[in-house]
């Protein structure tokens, strides 16, 4: 499967390596390929490399050795200088970052969720009419032109979500998005995304928290603490495996995790 | 530190605005070719900190806690071009909506605080610090040094503004129109304010928070020449000139601006208009020449000033009048189509 | 898990009979008390200028122009009737835009006299400042020396120095109210909007807004540290010790600054930006706005002539 490029493949990653400083490798010898539509979970203990993937992914940082090929081209610094290419990619790929004080950059919500569109160089009155269904559809409407700093955790979150997926991208990466939000905020999100993933989108996460990844992974990346890959298959042939599951430090010994009782003990 | 509006005068005010615009082009171009794209969110972030460095309230050994300004820091750690920026960004909001120092008086403030502060700091954290190593005490007693000679120098400037107002601005009798003291006063009582406590706490804050970085992130302290190696030659030559244009126009402008809104005793506007200036004990008397014509005395009706005002006057109400006209149909206008709707 | 003997104690006693005395509030106090009051200043701002009213309804771009143009025009102005004629003006539009008074006259009348008055008191006296004598305080009939200083024989008020003292704290009184009048009846995003109409470079209003959007962040981050720090604080601790602590408080929050900064850059990348920004402007100016700055630059020139008029 891996190298040949069939059509419905957006992202090949060949042999990746990444490190922060040097010495201290946070990616190391990383290979593998993502289908369009698919709902891929990257899980793994803190520090073991994920979050720095999915920059890598979305093009904000590159791969020391190796490389990775997104909608069939190289995906390098030099490529995204090209303004055409630069301009499809950041509206085909949309992050929600783990902080949203550092995503919510924008003085208020309306102009946080008008940037993307007006970065993409998208007339006007098609960026006011993206804000205000954006806005209806998570519900944020009445926070329009309130400041970023009034908004709750969840509130934060839903402007963050909202903010990325004004310019309509293909794909989405979350990088723990589920950090800090109560449980109500936590459900609304998932059947959030999984209205996306019925849309057609595709949804690219990584987490450490085990309760959400059977509602909306059909596929589960399992990443070790030496930053390589331990596993790689389907939720419930991964999630069963807890001797892995221990070995990767996902969970305790003494954590009673199993499949379909996530949600309470998660 | 931070002048409030009223104590300069207005033309004063222009001046330092404008050298300060000028300084933040220089600053603006020079930063956009050393950092690049990131340096939007750097500059922003860099300026909400200096904003919140300046709310550290610092214990002094008598007991009490002062206020550090915080620039000698910035400029140590982000270069004083990238710390000018955020500091004057810093002091603009200060300004709009706390009320921290004047509107008007932004330029001069700006000029002090974050022009004339972070360059003189740098300049001597350079000076001391030389070549040596992060890790070396020629650092820490660096940035003490440039803390405190840094702020002296701004309240120095403040100072000369300051004592300047007296000399350029006063009515016919001599009395002063904006801050009263001459340069004799002023210069050594803001020096002396800044030499003994503000000058010592600037260059603490800046000593101990460098001995702090030395210890746990001395990575930190190397951003500046990290980033600032690249940088292709900046024609300073533009800017200095600029600035020194503007400083050689400063006292004739001033000088200048003073006679022609001579109002307060340019001679030859008595000349030209042919009234005496009334002084202050008539100052009722306007309000009848403007209202009650028939009371005028000769050659007042005759200036053209009186005229203008008697022009903008009616202007002013007609306008007024023509307004609460409009303003009524459109509200009656406004109900009748609710009513009919 | 074995824990150590010390951890499983009880810590000692509270002492209930108040034999420590009262410790003056320290500077954790105060730093805390600071940021609280700038959160409650954002907030109560952006309530008055929610309020239905005169002032709130017109457009932020009319009253940035008019704010700096009038305070030109009060800064001009060398007459005390003219400037206190204006005051009253702007009194009473502020009153009849419901703006909270304590806010608009006390918080100015009781800072500014006090501040400004102080600074300004040596002047009036003929040592400090030559004049004609109004009042004469004490005459000593011989001129005084001093080391190198020499005073004339008579102490006195001088009319000059009075009358300059009165003009400076009714001019930085009237130009602080100004602002405050048109700054509380504004949201400070509006106001901030207000500058993308205007010649400012893009570069520099997002630099702005941005800045203004992470003051709020830092403020919180800092407000945490000192929380923390009170938590630990057992009023024990040496002045040395405190000013290391708000050293190390600073240098972190630079840490915490340049990460912030390189995640913002890395938001701002994924969403597109390249270096080059794009804002939504704000809607078209309507007649009563245009009406309003008219009035309000006619009132200046009329200020402006009626000063030359009374020479």
């Amino acid at each position: 499967m891996k190298g040949d490029l069939c059509l419905d493949e957006i992202f090949d990653i060949l042999n990746v390596s990444y490190s922060y400083l040097p010495g201290y490798p946070v990616l190391s010898g990383i290979s593998l390929s993502i289908k369009k539509g698919e709902g891929l979970v990257i899980l793994g203990a803190n520090g073991s490399g994920k979050s720095t993937l999915l920059k890598m992914l979305c093009g904000l940082i590159h791969p020391e050795e190796g490389k990775i090929l997104a909608f069939g081209k190289e995906l390098t610094e030099d490529a995204l200088r090209d303004p055409k290419f630069l301009q499809d990619f950041r509206q085909k790929v949309g992050f929600v970052f783990q902080n949203s004080d550092a995503q919510l950059f924008s003085a208020t919500v309306r102009d946080e969720l008008a940037f993307a569109p007006l970065q993409a160089g998208l007339p006007k009155e098609t960026v006011q009419k993206r804000v205000t269904d954006i806005a209806q559809l998570v519900g944020i409407g009445n926070l329009l032109d309130r400041a970023p700093y009034k908004l709750s955790g969840g509130e934060k979150k839903k402007v963050a979500l909202a903010c990325v997926l004004t310019v309509n991208p293909e794909v989405l990466f979350l990088d723990e998005p589920t950090n800090g939000l109560d449980p109500r905020t936590q459900f609304w999100l998932v059947e959030f995304l999984q209205a996306l993933q019925t849309a057609g989108k595709t949804v690219i996460m990584a987490t450490h928290d085990l309760s959400i990844v059977e509602e909306l992974a059909q596929r589960v990346i399992i990443f070790r603490e030496n930053h390589t890959i331990a596993a790689d298959g389907a939720p419930l042939q991964v999630l069963t495996n807890r001797q892995l599951l221990l070995e990767v430090n996902l969970i305790h010994e003494r954590s009673h995790f199993h499949l379909g009782g996530s949600r309470q003990h998660g | 530190m931070h002048i409030p509006d009223g104590y300069l005068s207005p033309q004063t005010d222009a001046l330092l605005g404008i050298a300060s615009v000028i300084a933040a082009a220089g600053a603006a171009y020079k930063t956009a070719h050393t950092l690049r794209a990131k340096y939007i969110p750097m500059l922003s972030i860099g300026a909400a900190f200096s904003f919140t460095i300046m709310m550290f309230n610092v214990p002094i050994p008598d007991g009490t806690t002062a206020h550090a300004v915080g620039g000698s820091l910035l400029a140590i750690l982000l270069g004083p071009w990238a710390a000018m920026i955020s500091i004057s960004i810093a002091l603009i909001i200060q300004a709009l909506f706390f009320g921290d120092g004047g509107i008007l008086a932004l330029g001069a403030n700006i000029m002090n605080m974050a022009v004339v502060l972070p360059f003189v700091s740098y300049g001597i954290y350079r000076l001391v610090a030389g070549k040596s190593g992060v890790s070396s005490k020629r650092h820490w007693i660096g940035a003490a040094i440039a803390g405190y000679v840094g702020l002296s120098a701004a309240a120095l400037c403040a100072g000369i503004e300051f004592g300047l107002q007296p000399l350029l601005f006063h009515t016919a009798n001599g009395t002063p129109l904006y801050s009263p003291y001459g340069l004799n006063i002023a210069v050594p009582a803001m020096l002396f304010a800044h030499l003994t406590i503000a000058g010592p706490v600037e260059g603490l804050v800046s000593a101990l928070v460098v001995t702090y970085l030395q210890r746990t992130n001395p990575v930190m302290l190397q951003l500046k020449s990290n980033t600032e190696k690249s940088v292709g030659s900046f024609r300073y030559r533009t800017l200095i000139i600029g600035l020194l244009v503007l400083a050689v126009l400063s006292p004739l402008g001033l000088l200048a601006s003073g006679t022609a809104f001579g109002e307060w005793g340019g001679e030859e506007l008595q000349a030209k208009f042919g009234f005496i200036p009334s002084g202050l004990q008539k100052l009722g008397d306007f309000w009848h020449h403007a209202f009650l014509k028939d009371y005028g005395i000769s050659g007042y009706d005759h200036t053209f000033w009186q005229q203008a005002l008697g022009y903008l006057i009616s202007a002013f109400f007609g306008l007024l009048v023509i307004g609460m006209i409009a303003l009524i149909v459109q509200r009656f206008l406004g109900r009748s189509q609710g009513r009919t709707s | 898990m074995e824990l150590p003997n010390w951890l499983s104690e009880a810590s000692p006693a509270l002492c209930r009979c108040g034999c420590g005395g009262r410790r003056k509030g320290n500077f954790i106090e105060k730093t805390l008390r600071d940021i609280i009051k700038i959160i409650q200043e954002a907030v109560f701002s952006e309530e008055i200028a929610l309020r239905p009213g005169f002032l709130q309804r017109l457009d932020a771009r009319i009253k940035v122009i008019s704010l700096i143009y009038l305070l030109i025009i009060v800064n001009l102005c060398a007459h005390l009737s003219l400037l206190w004629g204006f005051y009253l003006v702007l009194l009473a539009i502020a009153v009849s835009s419901k703006l909270p008074l304590r806010q608009v006259v006390a918080r100015v009348w009781l800072v500014i006299p006090l501040f400004t008055g102080i600074m300004v008191l040596p002047s009036i006296f003929n040592w400090v400042r030559p004049g004609d004598p109004l009042w004469v305080i004490a005459d000593f009939h011989h001129s005084l020396h001093l080391g190198y200083l020499s005073f004339p024989s008579v102490l006195a008020v001088t009319s000059q120095g009075l009358w300059g003292g009165i003009m400076l704290i009714s001019r930085v009184g009237i130009s602080v109210s100004l602002a405050v009048v048109l700054t509380l009846s504004t949201r400070w995003m509006d106001f901030l909007r207000a500058l993308r109409t205007f010649f400012v470079p893009k570069i520099f209003i997002m630099t702005l807004e941005m800045t203004y959007r992470y003051i709020f962040v830092l403020v919180s981050a800092m407000e945490e540290m000192f929380l923390a720090r009170k938590a630990r604080d057992a009023g024990q601790s040496a002045p040395k010790e405190e000013r290391r602590f708000v050293a190390s408080a600073v240098g972190g929050l630079f840490g915490k600054s340049l990460q912030m900064s390189e995640e913002v850059y890395w938001a701002m990348t994924a969403r597109g930006y390249s270096g080059e920004i794009r804002l939504l402007k704000g809607s078209s100016l309507c007649w009563s706005d245009v009406l309003v700055l008219s009035l309000v630059v006619l009132a200046g020139l009329i200020l402006i002539a009626a000063n030359k008029v009374m020479g």
